[in-house]
């Protein structure tokens, strides 16, 4: 199974074992380790601080009161990700006073392109970047969030399905249909981009 | 890594491809002299290679939360919170007042049960090794003496109610007689003998019971029984009174004999370990050895083993049996500890 297709030397079993076994400074490494990157994972979820440090807090409690009885996760990451998305997902359900008891949780997912980055070097780039922006603000929560996985994140599939809570099918054809609609979205940018650069070298190419 | 698929590949291809993913992402030195040498073997793929790692590398210029400010006091709480809770396993299954009270009563009730269920239903079990002869002495001061492989067993209360054990293998009983008015008899008088599908109920008496391989014997020495067995032909239970003498064999869920003995007596001889047959075949006196003393018999043929001994054997011991049984019917016994062999001499 192919947790992550990007190696991030991410090698946390050691610490895992040892905070399973009851060891604090574990415990702690493991919080001081994943918490920014959780705190960014839930921000694509609320825009409510609270909401996430609460997430966290909880998240941490439930992982030393059951550390015990705790498997031992492939990804510790990935672990934490799923579990910090149920968290947040029951908190925000249970906030808001008409509880949606669908199948399909309700959720908003948002990815923030960053605008004024200094890396955005010229003006195609530019161009592509706000495209992918208003692409990305307009697909819905559980695609915007499978592409997140996708190209941020770098998870393969079937770590993609576990953390989303579907099955590997499910997570193939979702990002099939996100792509979809960004290409579908993307084709006039592509044109500009590509028109501009090959007839820059002077060559007569055309997009499909 | 297979060149050749990325020489048809499109653009959402490469965006869906795991390696072209960890190329654009977080390159390796293998990744990167591959990749090169993709678009070097199929410079059309050129463009898509450009414009995919584009989209992904776009993507990826986000904004990024933190929360750095944060962490500390998050973590503080997280410590106060572990802290405060002593015993933390306790937390997860805290139940509300009601259902504390339920499980409590389930327990005291429970444990009520348990006990009470121990102090009327508790089981005395009685078993003899090969070869043991034992004396039991039941509650109500009536004896058993059991022959070895034997077990005996009964419900410890004996109240209200009648006096009952169980019994497989052979036991000889030498029952209290409790009764005053022959016209009333109470159940707790009453004493009731379960064999496999035989059951023997009793006031006073003294008589032999053997109960093995789905076979029962019934002898009575004194007194009056009155016998209650399954019978296979009229498919419910049958009863039979039996006097002082009587003998019957009880095996395949029927009848098969019924007779009255001279000297009843003999039946209780194993109680003095004396082993004793009457006109026993080979196969009878084997079986009695290997039953209550534990041998391994093999006899050669069927033929031999139904040669009878005429006449009566009483010996004391399996040694002199054997002799006996050699002297006799001029067979060749060869043993080795418990393992015992007869051939034809």
């Amino acid at each position: 199974m192919s947790e992550s297709i990007v190696s991030f030397n991410e090698d946390n079993t050691a610490i895992w074992l040892a905070f399973k076994a009851g060891d604090w400074e574990a415990y702690k490494k493991l919080y001081n380790d994943h918490f920014k990157m959780l705190n960014n994972y839930g921000y694509k979820f609320t825009k409510d601080v609270n909401i996430i440090e609460d997430a966290v807090h909880d998240l941490f409690i439930k992982l030393w009161t059951n550390r015990a009885t705790l498997g031992t996760p492939a990804s510790v990451k990935n672990y934490l990700y799923k579990s910090l998305r149920n968290v947040i997902f029951r908190k925000m359900q249970s906030q808001s006073r008409f509880v949606d008891l669908a199948d399909e949780p309700d959720y908003n997912f948002s990815v923030e392109l960053s605008f004024d980055h200094q890396i955005i070097a010229n003006e195609e780039e530019r161009e592509l970047h706000l495209k992918l922006k208003t692409v990305i603000k307009n697909l819905p929560a559980r695609q915007q969030e499978i592409i997140y996985l996708r190209f941020y994140e770098g998870l393969g599939y079937d770590a993609i399905a576990d953390i989303m809570e579907i099955n590997t099918n499910s997570a193939y054809k979702l990002l099939y249909k996100a792509f979809n609609n960004l290409q579908a979205a993307l084709k006039t940018t592509k044109l500009v981009v590509f028109l501009s650069l090959y007839s820059c070298l002077g060559t007569n190419f055309h997009t499909k | 890594m297979d060149i050749a698929k990325y020489s048809s590949y499109t653009l959402q291809d490469f965006l869906d491809d795991d390696d072209f993913i960890r190329f654009v992402i977080n390159p390796s030195k293998t990744d990167i002299i591959f990749w090169h040498s993709v678009t070097v073997t199929y410079p059309a793929q050129q463009e898509a290679v450009d414009e995919a790692s584009k989209i992904i590398l776009a993507y990826r210029k986000q904004d990024v939360f933190t929360n750095e400010a944060d962490q500390q006091k998050v973590w503080e709480n997280i410590e106060a919170t572990i802290k405060s809770q002593p015993v933390a396993k306790q937390k997860i299954f805290r139940l509300n007042t009601f259902m504390r009270v339920a499980a409590m009563l389930l327990l005291i009730s429970s444990v009520a049960i348990t006990l009470w269920v121990l102090k009327h239903n508790s089981r005395a079990e009685f078993a003899t090794a090969f070869g043991e002869v034992r004396t039991i002495t039941l509650p109500d001061n009536s004896v058993v003496i059991l022959n070895g492989n034997s077990k005996l067993s009964y419900v410890n209360n004996w109240d209200n109610k009648p006096r009952e054990v169980w019994i497989s293998g052979e036991g000889f009983f030498n029952v209290k007689h409790l009764n005053k008015n022959p016209h009333y008899i109470k159940p707790t008088e009453r004493f009731i003998v379960h064999c496999n599908d035989v059951n023997i109920e009793v006031l006073g008496t003294s008589f032999n019971v053997r109960t093995r391989h789905d076979k029962t014997n019934v002898g009575l020495i004194s007194g009056r029984i009155r016998l209650e067995y399954l019978d296979k032909a009229s498919s419910h239970s049958q009863r039979l009174i039996m006097k002082s003498g009587d003998y019957i064999e009880y095996a395949q869920k029927h009848l098969v004999a019924q007779k009255k003995l001279a000297i009843p007596e003999k039946l209780t001889e194993w109680t003095n370990h004396q082993l004793s047959f009457n006109n026993a075949t080979l196969a009878q006196i084997s079986e009695v050895m290997t039953d209550d003393y534990g041998y391994h018999i093999e006899i050669a043929d069927t033929a031999l083993a139904n040669l009878k001994i005429e006449g009566e054997i009483s010996v004391s011991n399996v040694d002199e049996l054997l002799e006996t049984i050699s002297t006799t019917l001029s067979v060749k016994i060869t043993r080795s500890d418990k393992n015992i062999t007869i051939t034809e001499n």
